[in-house]
C-alpha cells in the first residue's frame, strides 16, 4: 500500500502548492496507520522512533518514520477540532471534524472485516453524529501536503502534520463501499455537561460489547479520569476510540494514546482574496500534537 | 348445575368504530365527524355494512354505496359537526375485540367463558354470583364494565345456553334473569328465530303459521322432526335443557411470574433488590426450560402505603439470561420510592418469544469453543458467528436504552425525498423496518457533514447575479465569502406543499476557510444556512 510520493523538499514545502498525492486515501492512511491499523502494543517498539533526533525540527523523511506512531487499536485517540486555528472567532461553536472521523470508522470497518472480526460503529453523542450521507461514502479525504515541523500554527508544536482534501468521488469507489452506514448505530446520551457521566457510561459500556470495532464520541468536558478510564477499557477491548473535543480543551490533560488537532485553511495561509464562483475542495490541517510512546518534539 | 350468562353486543363493529372514532377526535388537530359508516366491498363498490343510529336517523339503509349514503348527510350538518368517519368493515378486527372482551370477563367476572362470534359471549357464572352479592349485582357490574367500553349489550341468564342466546337477543328488556326451571315460559312468546335456526326453516316454519316457541312446543315432536330436519328438535331441546350443548370455553394464559410477599413492610433496599434479584433469576431459570426469552416484562414493588410501583423492562430481541435482565432492572430499582416499606415484589414476563439459540451470559463466554470476543477460532461457521455478535449488539442496545430511553439509540434510514432534511430519518431499535442504503437511484450532489436542524437564520450581502452573496452574517458573526457555488435549486412536493417553498441552495468559502451549506427562498428573501462540511 505505501505509494511512491516525492519526498517534499524545503522549496515545495514553503510554496504548498496544490500537489495531490497520487493515490487518494492510501497516502493518508499511510500517514495514519502505516498501511493497517496497528494492534495494540506496536507503537512502543517500531523502529524509527525513538527519542527525537539532535535536529528540533526533523526533515520530512523522519517525521514519515515517525508516523506508526499514529493511530492504534486499543487507544483513546483525541481530536481537536475543527475551529480556526487563529482566534478570529472566539465565540463560535465547535465542530467535530466528521468528515475525517467518519474516514477514519470507515477504515476501521474495513480492516476489522479483512481481519474477520467484528464491524460495529458506535457515535455517541448527538454533536458527533453526522449526516447520514456521509456514512454512505461518496467522498474521501487525501492528502496534500505534509508539513514540516517548522512551519507552526499557534499551537506550539507538532509531531507531525499534513493538510487533508475532500474528494467528490463516484460511490462505489468510495472506501469500504459505504458499509459505514450499515454498521452504524447512533446513541444519544444526552447533551450538556450534567451528562458527561452519562456519556462516560455510554462508551464505557459500549466498549465492553465485542461486538463494537470502533466508536466515535463526544468526548467534550472529559476529565482526566475519565480519559485514563476509557483508554484502559479501550486497551483490553482492543477496540478503536475517536474523541471529538472542542479546540478550547487543547489544554486540558488527558491519558489519550494520540491528540491531533484539526484546524481550517485560512485565506492568509491561501493567499486568495478575491470572491470567485465556483467550489474548491474543503482542506484541514491536522496536526498530531502527541503521541504516547514517542517523544515529543519541542 | 349450571348457569349461564349470554352476553349479546348489540352492534359490536359500530361501537368499536365509535371508541377509534372518539380516540381519534381527541387527538390535536383532529376535526369532528359527524357519524360513523362502515362499509362492505362488492364487485369494487363501496356498500354501507353498517351504520351509527345517527345515520340511521338521516336514512342511511344498509346496502346504499357510500357515495349515496354520504349524499343523505345535510351539507348544514356536514360543515358543523364534519364530514362521516367512514371504516372498512373488518370481521377480524371485531374478532381480536370480542376476545380481548372475553379477556376481561375472565379477570372481572367468571373463570369460565366462552366466545359466541360474531358478538357474543357465554358466561358460566355458577358459583361466582357470591362473590358479588347476587346474580343481580353480578350482572350490573357487567353492564357497568360493558358501558365503560361504549358497548351496548343484552345479557340473559338461565340454565341454559339456548335459553339464554335466545333471551338475550329477544327478551324484551336488556337484562334477563330466569330462574330455574322458568325456560319454557320465559321461552314461549319469542319467536322461533330466537333459537338460532337457519333462516331458510324459521321461514318455513313461519309460513305455515309457526311463529312463537310457544307454538312450536305444542306441536308433534316426531312431526316437526321429520318435516324440518333434527335441527329444530335438536335446538328446542338445547334451549330446554334436555340436550346437552358442548362449548369451548377461552384459555387465559397466566403470564410465567414469580412473586415473594414479605412478613411486614421492609425498608431496606438492599433486601428488595435482593429479592428481585432472585425473583429474576428464578423467572429466567423458568424460562429457560420453556426455552423461550422475555421481550417485555415488569417488576412490581409494591410498598404498604402507596399504589403499586412498575418497573417495566423492554427488550430488543428476547433473552433468558437472567445476568442481562438483572442489569437493566438494577440501576430502575434504585430509584424506586419505598415509602414505609415493601410487602411484595413480583415480577411479570407480560411477553415471551421462543429463544433462537442457547443464551449465555452477556458479553461473557460462549461456552462452546469461541472466545470472549464471540469469535469463533477456526472453522467456516460464519452465521454461527454472526449470530453471537449480533446477540451481543442486541444485548449492547438494551443494556444502552435500559438506562438511556429506548429512542436515543437509533439508525439512519433512507427516503426516498430531495428534501435534505428528510433524506434520512431514524429508526429506534424495535422498529421493524430494516436499515438499508438509499434506493434513491439518483447520484447526489456534494452534501455537508453536519445539518443545522431547524436551519439557522443568516443574512446574505451584496448579492451576486446568480444570487450568492459576498458577505454572510451568520450566529452574529460576519464571513466574508471567498467562493460560491450554486444555486442548487430544491423544491418540496406541490402536493405536501401549500406555499411553494423553493430553496436555492449555495455551498459557500468563507475567508476563514469554513464551508457552509446555504439556501436563500427567492419568494421572500430569507436567508438560512443549513450545514456545513466540517
Amino acid at each position: 500500500m505505501p505509494s511512491a510520493r516525492p519526498a517534499p523538499t524545503p522549496e515545495n514545502t514553503l510554496q504548498r502548492p496544490r500537489r495531490a498525492v497520487s493515490s487518494g486515501w492510501a497516502s493518508l492512511d499511510q500517514a495514519l496507520f502505516a498501511g493497517a491499523l496497528l494492534p495494540r502494543g506496536a507503537d512502543l517498539n517500531l523502529p524509527g522512533l525513538g527519542p527525537a533526533g539532535p535536529d528540533d525540527a526533523p526533515s520530512a523523511g523522519s517525521l514519515k518514520r515517525g508516523a506508526p506512531s499514529g493511530l492504534v487499536r486499543g487507544g483513546v485517540h483525541e481530536w481537536f477540532g475543527t475551529g480556526a486555528h487563529q482566534e478570529a472567532h472566539a465565540g463560535e461553536a465547535w465542530a467535530p471534524p466528521q468528515f475525517l472521523l467518519g474516514h477514519l470508522a470507515a477504515r476501521a470497518v474495513q480492516e476489522a472485516s479483512e481481519r474477520g472480526a467484528p464491524t460495529h460503529v458506535l457515535w455517541i453523542g448527538r454533536s458527533v453524529w453526522p449526516y447520514p450521507r456521509t456514512l454512505n461514502g461518496g467522498v474521501d479525504l487525501a492528502e496534500v501536503d505534509r508539513l514540516p515541523s517548522s512551519q507552526r500554527n499557534s499551537l506550539s508544536s507538532f509531531l507531525m502534520g499534513f493538510d487533508l482534501e475532500l474528494r467528490e468521488v463516484p460511490e462505489r469507489f468510495s472506501l469500504a463501499g459505504g458499509a459505514l452506514f450499515e454498521h452504524s448505530l447512533f446513541v444519544d446520551p444526552g447533551s450538556g455537561a450534567a451528562q458527561t457521566g452519562q456519556r462516560l457510561w455510554a462508551i464505557d459500556t459500549a466498549l465492553r460489547c465485542p461486538s463494537v470495532t470502533a466508536i466515535v464520541a463526544d468526548g467534550s468536558g472529559l476529565p482526566m479520569a475519565g480519559t485514563r478510564r476509557l483508554q484502559l477499557a479501550a486497551a483490553a477491548a482492543d477496540a478503536l476510540v475517536l474523541l471529538a473535543r472542542p479546540p478550547a480543551e487543547v489544554g486540558e490533560i488527558s491519558a489519550a494514546t494520540t491528540r491531533w488537532t484539526v484546524t481550517r485553511i485560512q485565506d492568509e495561509d491561501t493567499g486568495a482574496t478575491d470572491f470567485a464562483n465556483g467550489a474548491e475542495a474543503p482542506r484541514w490541517r491536522v496536526e498530531l500534537l502527541r503521541a504516547k510512546g514517542s517523544q515529543g518534539i519541542r | 348445575m349450571k348457569r349461564v350468562l349470554a352476553v349479546h353486543i348489540e352492534s359490536l363493529s359500530i361501537d368499536l368504530a365509535q371508541r377509534r372514532r372518539a380516540r381519534a377526535g381527541r387527538r390535536p388537530g383532529a376535526g369532528p365527524t359527524s357519524c360513523v359508516l362502515l362499509t362492505r366491498t362488492a364487485a369494487g363498490r363501496s356498500l354501507i355494512g353498517a351504520r351509527c343510529n345517527e345515520a340511521a336517523r338521516r336514512g342511511v339503509r344498509l346496502g346504499l354505496t357510500l357515495a349515496e349514503a354520504e349524499a343523505l348527510i345535510d351539507p348544514r350538518v356536514r360543515a358543523k359537526s364534519g364530514a362521516p368517519w367512514v371504516e372498512e368493515v373488518s370481521e377480524e378486527r371485531d374478532g381480536r375485540a370480542l376476545h380481548a372482551l372475553g379477556l376481561w370477563c375472565i379477570r372481572n367476572v367468571s373463570p369460565i367463558v366462552a366466545l359466541d362470534p360474531p358478538d357474543g359471549l357465554l358466561l358460566d357464572i355458577a358459583g361466582t354470583e357470591r362473590l358479588f352479592g347476587s346474580e343481580e349485582a353480578l350482572c350490573r357490574t357487567l353492564l357497568k364494565g360493558m358501558h365503560r367500553f361504549g358497548l351496548g349489550v343484552r345479557i340473559a341468564v338461565t340454565d341454559t345456553i339456548g335459553a339464554a342466546c335466545a333471551l338475550s337477543r329477544f327478551g324484551r328488556t336488556p337484562r334477563n334473569i330466569v330462574e330455574t326451571g322458568l325456560e319454557e315460559d320465559a321461552l314461549a312468546p319469542l319467536p322461533v328465530e330466537a333459537l338460532r335456526l337457519p333462516r331458510a326453516t324459521a321461514e318455513r316454519l313461519a309460513e305455515l303459521g309457526v311463529h312463537s316457541i310457544h307454538q312450536l312446543t305444542q306441536l308433534d315432536r316426531n312431526r316437526v322432526a321429520a318435516r324440518f330436519g333434527g335441527d329444530v328438535a335438536l335446538r328446542l331441546d338445547q334451549a330446554l335443557g334436555r340436550a346437552f350443548e358442548p362449548v369451548t370455553p377461552l384459555v387465559y394464559e397466566t403470564p410465567p411470574q414469580a412473586e415473594r410477599s414479605f412478613e411486614g413492610p421492609v425498608k431496606s433496599l438492599e433486601a428488595i433488590t435482593q429479592t428481585a434479584e432472585a425473583l429474576v433469576n428464578e423467572l429466567a431459570a423458568e424460562l429457560t426450560r420453556a426455552r423461550r426469552g422475555l421481550t417485555e416484562a415488569v417488576l412490581v414493588i409494591a410498598p404498604s402505603d402507596l399504589p403499586p410501583r412498575q418497573i417495566p423492562l423492554a427488550l430488543a430481541r428476547p433473552s433468558a439470561d437472567a445476568r442481562h435482565l438483572w442489569n437493566m432492572l438494577k440501576p430502575k430499582i434504585e430509584t424506586v420510592h419505598l415509602g414505609f416499606g415493601v410487602e411484595r415484589v413480583r415480577f411479570t414476563a407480560v411477553r415471551t418469544a421462543r429463544l433462537p439459540t442457547r443464551q449465555s451470559t452477556a458479553f461473557g463466554d460462549c461456552g462452546d469453543g469461541r472466545d470472549s470476543r464471540g469469535l469463533v477460532d477456526e472453522g467456516p461457521k460464519g452465521s454461527a458467528k454472526k449470530r453471537i455478535l449480533d446477540r451481543h449488539l442486541g444485548e449492547l442496545i438494551d443494556v444502552l436504552s435500559a438506562r438511556l430511553g429506548r429512542d436515543k439509540i437509533v439508525t439512519p434510514v433512507a427516503e426516498a425525498t430531495h428534501l435534505p432534511e428528510n433524506t434520512y430519518t431514524w429508526r429506534s431499535q424495535g422498529d421493524p423496518r430494516p436499515a438499508q442504503r438509499p434506493a434513491n437511484p439518483h447520484i447526489l450532489p456534494p452534501r455537508p457533514s453536519r445539518l443545522f436542524q431547524p436551519p439557522e437564520t443568516a443574512t446574505f450581502d451584496a448579492l451576486t447575479p446568480t444570487g450568492a452573496p459576498r458577505r454572510v452574517r451568520w450566529r452574529g458573526l460576519a464571513y466574508r465569502i471567498r467562493r460560491a457555488q450554486g444555486p442548487e435549486r430544491i423544491a418540496r412536493p406541490w402536493w405536501e406543499d401549500s406555499q411553494h417553498t423553493v430553496r436555492d441552495y449555495f455551498r459557500l468559502e468563507t475567508a476563514c476557510g469554513r464551508t457552509l451549506w446555504t439556501y436563500r427562498q427567492p419568494k421572500d428573501g430569507r436567508a438560512f444556512v443549513h450545514g456545513e462540511w466540517s
